[in-house]
């Protein structure tokens, strides 16, 4: 795998198609249903994007994400927000050490260095150790004492929320929600998905996770099909297609539909538009396909968008979700006439 | 091997063209509808109001045919324009959509066409995938067929055109239906003077004639002319009408022919000459008031010069001339058919204004225009336009100088050999022989030209019943009006009393003006 780049591009793209199942099926082993939360977290994996779980407790969203740097065969961390987790503990610090008869400060990296990042009820740290991290998110690198420690590529955060006992805790301010590239939200498993993970959890044996990459080339892997992800074409009306969709979300803007401008105090910004188009690339290519197309738009609007729309008063008074917003957005933005 | 562009520019020139048609289509059934409307409008006229003695409003007919047109011209244009907008929006990328759709190419066919449009190709843009894109794009329009993917499929334009031409045809037809009008009797009278004229007009001569009788039917038709102007127009058309007759009559017997009908004939020719004779007899009549004798008396006489007799049965001028001739007769036979129309005209005019007064016409109030005017007897006669009674009327007065008049002998002149009769100049205890001369000339037949025009006396013979239009009863007509003025046939005695100006012109019931023959 390390000379994908000189794959033929049809191999190229099988290749990535294969990669992904691949990934979707041992994380399947262990994770019973959440099929699309789990295509959402491989999706921002190769986008190069970072994901807000959303969920109550007890649903796996922890094991989850931890069963998916199994499968990909990357390292892993969980940090745990506290109130009184502090940045140090996250990016790491400055420590004195002994050596050769000296004293000497040295770099002790957090747990921010890893490949993916679980960032276990990030809602309950207070904002200054969040943004620690959403810098981190953000610029892939981190520093400390004047100096700047770069974070090893892959990296994704997947942090998660609990959206009840919210008492004691410090929501995410909009401007670091809009850097999350999805927000997949994670619901109650049916009785069919319940009795099978009750079989798999109590049993004797336990489904254990295989990895898809050779560890020591896992990195490089993952970072060739999110080249190839990049490559992925996306035609002028479809590009169209997806700003509308964006106008039509901000509200009182050029093109916005009634609902928006009734329930919404605040639009996306434009790492909307490009969640939107990295989303639609991956499932163009899980397609088989090498350009986007309408139905690839429509299926990544929703993870893309849910987050970075801020209700008004109206809208949490008459329980407006976010969603429904959305689902009127795209029952009134018109595919290009072609 | 599939050429993908190629083949999207095949399927670019059909949607253009189908958007086109359809585009254009919206708007051509109305306005062919339009056209038809109008270049049919007075024959669906005649088919359905005109049958039902029915018509359009004055100017109304023309108008609105006038604004068919326009309307269909206009339309015709506005599909033109619809039509090449709509090939112009139809670009590359838009047709390779609609081939997208049509292959379910999950926009596969449209990605690669807005990157190759033949116009724009985006080259750069294209990146290491293009190649996999292609061969997709290729595979899918394999067995792809342009002309089959995209049918003409007109229905649905030519179902909303076709609701608009009906649309549009309600609306005229609604226009029309508040139009239209009962035709009055005097304009039926006009239309056959209008048609009359118009045959008149496809004869040589006939063309000059023609235009000015359409001008004076015209002219009587207009509704707001009052009646003593449409019978003045209508005196005037006859007097027209009447010289018209005397230019084509053929010269009389004993006259030498004229030097240019033998212009260019060949062979022998001999001098003409000829005679004329005419002499005045005296006239002599009573006019009541005035009363007076008049005498005159003049001899004429004419002689022509002139060559070139001869004939040839077989040359062509000779065709001409029997061409000519038969041209004449059938111009004369029209002539006499407009001069009855014409006098029928007159006497629904009349009878139109008998029937109903205006209240410029009644008695005592102030005329201010000609009109009929009751005068102290109760006749009618007609008034000058001054109301003074000095001007406008200039009628010949009986007996007051003979040889003025033109038309015929004069009163009194009892030697006159006029196959008409005595003209209703008679005498105390003469009963006028009834001669049954008609007045109205059926066509082709021929007769002196005589005119009951300023004769004091008409004699007529009342009908004895009129049959009715539908119970098929006889019944007397007594709804008509009564004439106040006797009009026996009787003539007056000179010392009669009755004060009668000697100008007063004896009028005919109108409504049995007709009715004489």
């Amino acid at each position: 795998m390390g000379a994908a780049p000189q794959m033929s591009p049809d191999a190229r793209v099988a290749e990535f198609r294969k990669t992904f199942s691949r990934a979707e099926t041992e994380v399947g082993r262990v994770i019973v249903g959440h099929e699309q939360v789990i295509r959402k977290v491989l999706t921002a994996l190769f986008s190069g994007g970072h994901v807000l779980v959303e969920g109550v407790p007890g649903l796996g969203k922890t094991l989850m994400i931890k069963t998916s740097a199994d499968a990909l065969g990357i390292s892993f961390k969980r940090i745990q927000f506290t109130p009184d987790l502090m940045p140090s503990d996250i990016i790491g610090t400055q420590v004195l050490t002994e050596s050769n008869g000296g004293r000497e400060f040295s770099f002790r990296p957090g747990p921010i260095f890893a490949h993916m990042i679980l960032g276990d009820e990030i809602n309950r740290a207070t904002p200054k150790t969040q943004s620690a991290v959403l810098e981190a998110m953000e610029e892939h690198q981190v520093t400390v004492f004047g100096e700047t420690y770069k974070l090893d590529v892959p990296f994704i955060v997947l942090a998660t929320q609990n959206p009840i006992e919210l008492e004691g805790t410090y929501p995410l301010p909009e401007a670091q929600m809009d850097r999350f590239l999805f927000k997949v939200v994670m619901t109650s498993p049916k009785p069919d998905e319940l009795r099978e993970i009750m079989k798999r959890t109590t049993g004797a044996h336990m489904p254990v996770t295989q990895s898809i990459f050779e560890p020591s080339v896992a990195a490089k892997q993952i970072e060739a099909l999110k080249t190839l992800v990049r490559e992925v074409i996306v035609a002028e009306p479809l590009e169209r297609y997806a700003i509308a969709i964006v106008a039509a979300c901000t509200p009182n803007g050029p093109g916005a539909v009634p609902e928006v401008s009734q329930y919404l105090r605040f639009g996306p910004s434009p790492r909307g538009l490009q969640a939107i188009i990295l989303c639609s690339k991956v499932n163009a290519l899980l397609d088989g396909r090498v350009s986007v197309s309408y139905d690839d738009i429509d299926d990544a609007v929703v993870p893309s968008l849910r987050h970075r729309l801020l209700r008004n008063f109206q809208a949490e008074a008459e329980n407006v979700s976010t969603e429904s917003i959305l689902e009127q957005v795209m029952k009134r933005v018109k595919r290009p006439r072609t | 091997m599939t050429k993908p562009v190629e083949l999207l520019g095949q399927a670019h020139q059909r949607l253009a063209l189908i958007a086109a048609a359809r585009a254009a289509v919206l708007w051509i059934i109305p306005a062919l509808a339009a056209l038809v409307l109008a270049g049919l409008f007075d024959r669906i006229g005649a088919l359905t109001w005109g049958r039902h003695g029915y018509e359009l409003a004055d100017g109304f007919s023309s108008g609105l045919r006038i604004a068919m047109v326009i309307a269909g011209i206009v339309m015709l244009a506005a599909g033109a324009i619809r039509g090449w907008l709509a090939w112009r929006r139809i670009d590359f990328v838009s047709a390779a959509g609609r081939v997208d759709e049509a292959v379910g190419g999950h926009q596969e066919v449209l990605t690669l066409a807005s990157l190759s449009d033949p116009q724009h190709p985006l080259t750069e843009e294209r990146g290491a995938l293009f190649p996999v894109l292609w061969g997709h794009v290729s595979t899918l329009l394999a067995s792809f067929d342009p002309a089959r993917a995209f049918g003409l499929e007109l229905g649905e334009p030519l179902g909303r055109s076709s609701i608009l031409a009906a649309a549009a045809i309600v609306l005229v037809a609604l226009a029309t239906l508040a139009m239209v009008r009962p035709v009055t009797p005097d304009q039926i009278v006009a239309g056959k003077l209008v048609e009359l004229a118009r045959d008149i007009g496809n004869t040589p001569a006939g063309n000059g004639p023609a235009q000015e009788i359409i001008a004076a039917t015209e002219r009587v038709e207009a509704s707001k002319l009052p009646p003593e102007k449409k019978l003045q127009q209508l005196a005037d058309l006859t007097n027209q009408l009447k010289q018209q007759q005397q230019q084509e009559k053929p010269p009389p017997p004993g006259k030498a022919p004229q030097q240019q009908s033998a212009k260019n004939r060949s062979g022998s020719s001999t001098g003409g000459s000829g005679t004329g004779k005419g002499q005045a007899k005296s006239a002599e009549g009573n006019g009541n008031g005035g009363g007076g004798k008049s005498q005159g008396a003049g001899n004429g006489s004419g002689s022509g010069t002139g060559k070139g007799s001869g004939h040839d049965q077989n040359s062509p001028q000779d065709a001409n001339a029997n061409q000519n001739k038969n041209q004449n007769q059938k111009a004369n036979q029209q002539l006499a058919a407009l001069q009855d129309q014409i006098a029928k005209a007159q006497a629904q005019i009349q009878a139109d204004q008998a029937k109903n007064p205006g209240p410029k016409n009644q008695p005592g109030g102030k005329d201010q225009g000609s009109a009929y005017k009751p005068d102290k007897t109760g006749n009618q006669r007609l008034a000058s336009a001054d109301q003074s009674g000095k001007g406008g009327n200039k009628m010949t007065q009986p007996g007051n100088g003979g040889g003025q008049n033109p038309n015929g002998p004069k009163p009194g002149n009892k030697n006159a050999t006029t196959p008409g009769g005595t003209q209703g100049d008679t005498h105390l205890g003469e009963f006028p022989a009834p001669v049954a001369y008609q007045h109205f000339y059926q066509p082709g037949e021929h007769g002196p030209t005589l005119s009951i025009h300023d004769t004091r006396y008409v004699l007529f013979r009342l009908p004895e019943a009129i049959a009715s239009a539908n119970g098929g009863k006889l019944m007397l007509d007594t709804s008509g009006p009564r004439a106040t003025t006797p009009y026996v046939n009787v003539p007056l005695n000179e010392s009669h009393p009755l004060e009668v100006d000697p100008n007063e012109q004896q009028l005919v019931p109108p409504r049995y003006r007709d009715l004489i023959r």
